[in-house]
């Protein structure tokens, strides 16, 4: 039998067993309700180059799986707005501004492990004076140099929720890696690795509507 | 909230583009600033004495590797406390940012990048600047297709040429020749036995003219002889900086050194390229440097420069212990002979 065909069939038998293990959750509430935003801000390290990032998350999606113990595990799903920077001295500052959707599982002790995917606009600031020889020889400064990329990115973090253990706690602190590029660079992509260590925080002034369902086990 | 974010990134990147020019005039500089041509955002780091007028220009090898990293060894001390040393990352090397500028990716758009670099090193150390071109490997390359265009020569006093290749053609062929004649001698002394013969199987098999791709092997294998030799001096690792703050960025390093050709039809040029005929132009006075198992760029396309050219002022200087990189080889003898070109004719 040939590789492909063989990957197919596992391929197939793990979209067959999907179905069947869902069987064992019953929905039993679903409804639109509303969570307030949640606040987000993280130191960020690009290797050894510190910078930040703060954004507003805006919850779409919530199902929580309520088991026999009483313990609830959340399945979350979320888009972050943010902006933030690093500065790598002599090199470049970088500035960006985005978006990211994250898929977020907060187990019942709130302990949270997450998977990010992202795209970002960014402008970077060269890290030094910059010139420019027109045509005629003559020798020009350039203001604000740099330039824009298209920076993507995924990411996976961990976290812990504080307080109470269940979804929903207003604070929790996050470890997050994640693999971000600037694009088009020289060509190519230019790799920017960063490790971020931050908080997130429920707002409580400001709530948006979203999808809440609860599935017990049968 | 998300109002006073955006304010404060805009104020920041205000503040940020309007940086002061800082140009020092000292025996310790270390002045970094860029340089934009068609594209990319080129640094250029001045170290050593900018108080003398005298200031060395490095070109260097590649295209893809750097200047700022990898030419700025401690080797480069004895020059940097004599002269300004000017260490510039080439267009799609080192630490060069831009964006999709492979259209550009030719071998006359890097010596326009030359030109517009020794125009602003003018601008800002003076005009009367003594600048003399030090250049390694693709950089002498670089500094042919440079020197021999309309009047560039005039605004440089002198090049020192370490192991240019300003004939790819005959740089190919003389590399061949290279490694079947000394690795025959080395096989039939017992040395390195499975080595040589692997190299003299492939040399004898084909010929680096065929195509880039055959020419490029014919260069991997010339590096591998290289290490072959006892005779060339092995230098002590240098230490990087890459992981302490510093203008370099070892991703963009890494990026770049694929960039050069991926999606660039630059290698299918320098396989063609040789400044051969238009050499006669050059009236500069020239310094070749060139190590005597240099199997990558061998010492006889030193030779064919120094045979071509109209130069009065010319010297070809073969280093017994060095192959390659004979800064980092035989840095006393290549610092010495430099310093005495350039104090014979500042």
């Amino acid at each position: 039998m040939n590789t492909p065909i063989l990957l197919l069939q596992c391929l197939f038998l793990v979209l067959l067993s999907g179905p069947l293990f869902a069987q064992r959750w019953t929905t039993t509430s679903q409804e639109s309700e509303q969570q307030p935003l949640r606040l987000h801000g993280s130191l960020l390290f690009q290797g050894i180059y510190p910078g930040f990032r703060v954004g507003v998350e805006r919850p779409i999606r919530q199902t929580d799986f309520q088991r026999s113990n009483g313990r609830v595990n959340s399945h979350q799903r979320a888009v972050l707005f943010y902006v933030g920077m690093y500065y790598h001295p002599g090199f470049h500052l970088n500035t960006f501004a985005g978006a990211e959707y994250i898929f977020r599982r907060v187990g019942g002790r709130g302990l949270i492990t997450e998977f990010r995917s992202s795209l970002a606009l960014s402008r970077t600031f060269l890290g030094a004076e910059t010139y420019r020889v027109g045509e005629a020889g003559i020798v020009e400064t350039v203001l604000a140099s740099g330039q824009f990329y298209a920076m993507p990115g995924l990411g996976f973090g961990m976290g812990k929720v504080l307080g109470k253990p269940g979804s929903n706690r207003p604070f929790a602190y996050m470890v997050n890696l994640n693999l971000t590029g600037l694009a088009p660079y020289n060509g190519l992509a230019l790799p920017t690795p960063t490790l971020e260590i931050g908080f997130r925080y429920q707002l409580a002034t400001t709530s948006v509507h979203f999808r809440h369902r609860i599935r017990t086990r049968q | 909230m998300i109002r006073l974010l955006s304010i404060s990134i805009v104020c920041l990147s205000v503040l940020w583009g309007c940086q002061r020019e800082e140009i020092t005039f000292s025996t310790q500089t270390k002045d970094l600033f860029f340089v934009q041509n068609q594209g990319a955002s080129m640094p250029v780091l001045v170290e050593g004495n900018t108080v003398s007028d005298v200031l060395l220009l490095v070109v260097h090898g590649g295209p893809g590797s750097d200047a700022l990293q990898t030419m700025n060894g401690s080797w480069m001390a004895p020059l940097e406390s004599r002269y300004a040393v000017a260490y510039w990352d080439q267009r799609n090397a080192g630490s060069t940012q831009g964006g999709a500028n492979h259209d550009v990716l030719k071998v006359a758009t890097f010596a326009d990048d030359l030109k517009k670099i020794i125009t602003v090193l003018k601008h800002r150390y003076g005009a009367n600047r003594r600048i003399f071109l030090y250049s390694h490997s693709w950089g002498g390359c670089l500094s042919a297709a440079f020197l021999t265009q309309a009047d560039n020569q005039l605004l440089v006093n002198g090049w020192i040429n370490l192991d240019g290749a300003t004939d790819f053609p005959l740089k190919d062929t003389e590399s061949k020749d290279m490694q079947l004649r000394i690795g025959t001698a080395e096989k039939t002394a017992g040395r390195n036995v499975a080595e040589w013969t692997a190299i003299l199987d492939y040399a004898q098999a084909n010929d680096p003219r065929t195509s880039p791709k055959v020419s490029e092997r014919f260069n991997d294998n010339a590096f591998k002889a290289i290490k072959l030799m006892d005779q060339v001096n092995k230098p002590g690792m240098e230490p990087t900086n890459d992981l302490r703050y510093s203008p370099n960025s070892l991703m963009s390093r890494l990026v770049n050194f694929y960039s050069v050709y991926a999606g660039s039809s630059l290698e299918t040029e320098l396989f063609k390229l040789s400044f051969s005929a238009l050499l006669p132009r050059l009236n500069l006075p020239v310094l070749c440097l060139f190590g005597k198992y240099d199997f990558v760029v061998p010492p006889a396309v030193g030779q064919e420069l120094l045979n071509r050219i109209s130069s009065t002022d010319k010297r070809l200087v073969v280093l017994n212990r060095s192959g390659h990189d004979p800064y980092a080889t035989e840095p006393d003898i290549v610092n010495e002979q430099i310093i005495r070109f350039i104090e014979r004719i500042r």
